[in-house]
């Protein structure tokens, strides 16, 4: 028994099931083909002889009715005859179909007696359709009897027909009441085997497997102690004996998770100088090799790590010393952008008065260059009263010529009446002293008029000199005046270049107050850089005490080199990604730190003075 | 002036000599400062039209109608060998009488009558062939000037003299 297979168990359970339900159905199909029959039979033979029976009394009874009133009406007796002749054919029919359908000698003999009895009922009626009288009379007399043989005829026939009936129900009943118990304990039979066999499958699977359950709950709790002591050719036995090499493999496995696991816990608490001792098989040579791979990797990385805090330490305070000058540069320059802003208020101050100033110039340009015009006008009234008094110059020069011309003949007159005295002797004596006064008088008048024309010629040179100076203050004046327009323009020229300077005082004003607030940004951000340089120092000397907790196996092997942080053991095999960061740092050089960090403060300044430039 | 002044002038020339003596009419020509004795003097007259008459020599330049006389005129600068120089209305004719004939001597200017006494005149410097000593009677101080006092009828040469007369005639 134990050796059979769970398969052979459940084809025997099975087969087993099937004949009890085959032997069930059988029985159940005998005695309903019992109960067939019997209703068969009821339905086919009883049922049709009992329906034909009381139709042919109702037929009859219907029959009997017409003619009574046939006998009481004549006037529709034609109609009457005719529904009677209706009637009469369907008595027969029905009689013949009762008389087809008796089912036995005892239900034929009924039948016919009831099929005699409405012949001879029939003779009666036919020997009376003469008159309604003789109807009714025949009615009352021997039809009435004969109706009463025939009516009873029928009621003998139908009871015969429904006590044959009842009796072939009884016999069903007594069928189905011994099939129904033949079912039942047929039934129970089936279902105690049923459980009888479902307890021995039961009983053949479930014991191996709640040993093997058993095994593999401890074994999945983690105690690979017990092994499954069960042997068997059916599917169990070898499922109990993989289970168990699998239980032995699983329980050097946990000797290969507990050495991992110390040797994580040490890598853990900073030993990273580690080797797995066991020889993994399976997956497990690949951990091994991985965490061997770690621990490499782990002590390059630290090693790498601790030099990279070094240099960010480094760094960051330089970064800070940096960004500190940094700040202080922009705290300078925010200084002297606001002295420039100050500055640049009092030039704009000026260059508002200097517009101003050159506004008043113009309109007292204007004003001289109205007075010069009208001094120009002068002049030319000047230059024409010159000519005036040239013109009377030369008049009185005229009149002057006149008089020397009248003193020339004076004197000559005098000198003749001097000459006429002379030779008048001593009579002309007095004459010759009035000629001597006249001519005296006359040099006198000549002298006058010379000193007069001398005066005049003089004074029509200095009217002379008087016109070209007129003339030439006249050129300068309206030279004065030209240059007065140019003046005029000029200072407009100027008023304008003072608006447009002060416009552009004002815009480079806005300029530098972007500038200023560029430079307070820089300001904050150089602080804030500073800050982080130093939060970054602190978190870089963090970052070195950290990494000084894992003892490294260069410090375990050789405490005087630092510089090379992992030396590479011979039976761990060196991967080329591992010694690569090693033999070219990716961290820059401590110098270039400062360098760039200027450099692109320097061009975030200059783009931002560019931007400025651009903007104005 | 009319033709009663001339007679009269001829009476006086006649007949006062003395009275006359020591009066000079002097004149300008060339700078130079002349007398002439002014009982010679008949009349001084403006500058006034000339006709020329040909064949007459350089200085005699010609003739005037003076009150229907006719009046021979002698350019004293061109008589004494100086430039000749444009009239002007300065130039005057001093019309004189030599030996009852009239001349006129256009000079530059006229100056004064006055009077010259003897011991003012010096001698003109000799020379010796020099024509000028022919009509230049004296060299006379006043003051600050020099006048040269000149003979009326030695100015003209006889010749010269004859031969202007008779044109003039």
């Amino acid at each position: 028994m134990k050796d059979l297979k769970i398969k052979t168990r459940l084809l025997a359970f099975a087969g087993g099931l099937a004949a009890f339900i085959i032997i069930l159905n059988i029985i159940h199909i005998g005695v309903m083909s019992t109960l067939n029959d019997s209703a068969a039979d009821v339905a086919g033979k009883w049922t049709p002889t009992v329906s034909s029976a009381q139709g042919v009394r109702a037929q009859a009874s219907a029959f009997r009715a017409l003619e009574f009133q046939y006998a009481a009406d004549t006037t529709n007796s034609d109609a009457a005859k005719q529904q009677m002749d209706t009637v009469q054919k369907a008595v027969e029919s029905v009689l013949a179909s009762c008389v087809a359908a008796a089912p036995d000698n005892a239900s034929k003999q009924l039948a016919a007696n009831v099929q005699s009895a409405w012949a001879t009922y029939l003779k009666t009626h036919q020997a009376a359709t003469g008159s309604a009288s003789e109807m009714l009379s025949a009615l009352n007399g021997d039809a009435q009897n004969q109706y009463t043989a025939l009516d009873q005829a029928c009621g003998k026939l139908a009871d015969y027909a429904q006590k044959q009936a009842s009796v072939t129900s009884d016999s069903a009943a007594a069928a189905f009441r011994a099939a129904q118990t033949v079912s039942i304990i047929v039934t129970v039979l089936a279902v105690m085997a049923v459980f009888i066999l479902c307890a021995f499958i039961y009983r053949g699977v479930t014991g191996p497997v709640e040993k093997i359950v058993d095994s593999a709950m401890k074994a999945a709790s983690g105690d690979f102690s017990g092994s499954i002591d069960y042997t068997s050719k059916g599917e169990m036995g070898p499922l109990a004996e993989h289970l168990n090499k699998i239980i032995g493999q699983l329980k050097t496995y946990g000797n290969y998770i507990q050495e991992i696991t110390k040797v994580l816990n040490q890598m853990a608490d900073g030993e990273l100088d580690v080797q797995l001792t066991y020889d993994y098989a399976g997956v497990f040579a690949q951990i091994k090799q991985a965490l061997n791979h770690l621990s490499e990797s782990l002590n390059q990385t630290m090693g790498q790590i601790n030099a990279a805090a070094d240099q960010v330490s480094t760094n960051a305070a330089q970064v800070s010393s940096g960004a500190q000058d940094l700040s202080s540069g922009a705290t300078e320059q925010a200084a002297s952008v606001e002295e420039l802003a100050a500055t640049i208020n009092g030039i704009s101050d000026h260059v508002r008065t200097n517009a101003d100033s050159a506004r008043d110039v113009n309109e007292q340009v204007t004003e001289v260059s109205v007075k010069l015009r009208q001094s120009n006008e002068q002049m030319q009234g000047l230059i024409a009263a010159m000519h005036d008094i040239s013109d009377s110059s030369s008049q009185i020069n005229r009149i002057i010529k006149t008089i020397e011309d009248i003193a020339f003949q004076t004197n000559i007159l005098a000198l003749n009446a001097a000459i006429e005295a002379a030779h008048a002797g001593n009579a002309g004596k007095g004459f010759a002293v009035v000629a001597e006064e006249v001519r005296n008088l006359a040099s006198k008048s000549a002298e006058a008029s010379q000193s007069t024309a001398d005066l005049i010629k003089s004074s029509l040179q200095a009217v002379k000199h008087g016109s070209q100076l007129a003339d030439e203050t006249a050129q300068s004046l309206t030279s004065v005046v030209e240059g007065g327009h140019q003046i005029t323009a000029s200072v407009q020229q100027i008023a304008e270049a003072s608006s447009e300077q002060a416009t552009s005082i004002e815009q480079v004003t806005q300029g530098v107050d972007q500038i200023s607030n560029v430079i307070q940004t820089n300001t904050a951000t150089s602080e804030e850089a500073a800050a982080a340089s130093q939060e970054l120092a602190s978190e870089a000397h963090l970052m070195k005490d950290l990494v000084a907790k894992f003892k490294l196996r260069s410090e375990a092997q050789d405490d005087s080199e630092e510089s090379t942080p992992v030396q590479q053991e011979a039976d761990v095999p060196e991967p080329e990604e591992v010694s690569h960061p090693v033999e070219q740092p990716s961290l820059p050089e401590a110098q270039t730190y400062p360098e760039n960090i200027d450099e692109d403060s320097f061009e975030d300044i200059s783009s931002v003075s560019a931007d400025v430039h651009d903007k104005y | 002036m009319n033709n009663e002044g001339f007679e009269a002038v001829n009476v006086a020339v006649d007949g006062n000599n003395d009275e006359m003596k020591g009066k000079y009419l002097t004149f300008w020509t060339d700078d130079q400062l002349f007398g002439v004795p002014i009982k010679d003097v008949v009349q001084i007259v403006g500058m006034q039209k000339i006709t020329q008459i040909p064949e007459y020599p350089d200085y005699a330049k010609g003739i005037i109608n003076l009150r229907g006389t006719i009046v021979p005129l002698i350019d004293v600068r061109l008589r004494l060998g100086k430039p000749e120089k444009e009239y002007n209305d300065r130039t005057c004719i001093i019309v004189t009488s030599v030996n009852n004939s009239y001349f006129g001597f256009i000079v530059d200017e006229v100056e004064e009558v006055t009077d010259i006494s003897d011991d003012m005149i010096s001698p003109p410097p000799k020379l010796s062939g020099d024509t000028v000593n022919k009509y230049l009677t004296g060299i006379a101080r006043m003051n600050d000037k020099l006048v040269l006092t000149i003979d009326t009828a030695k100015i003209l040469g006889e010749e010269e003299f004859d031969a202007l007369l008779q044109s003039a005639e």
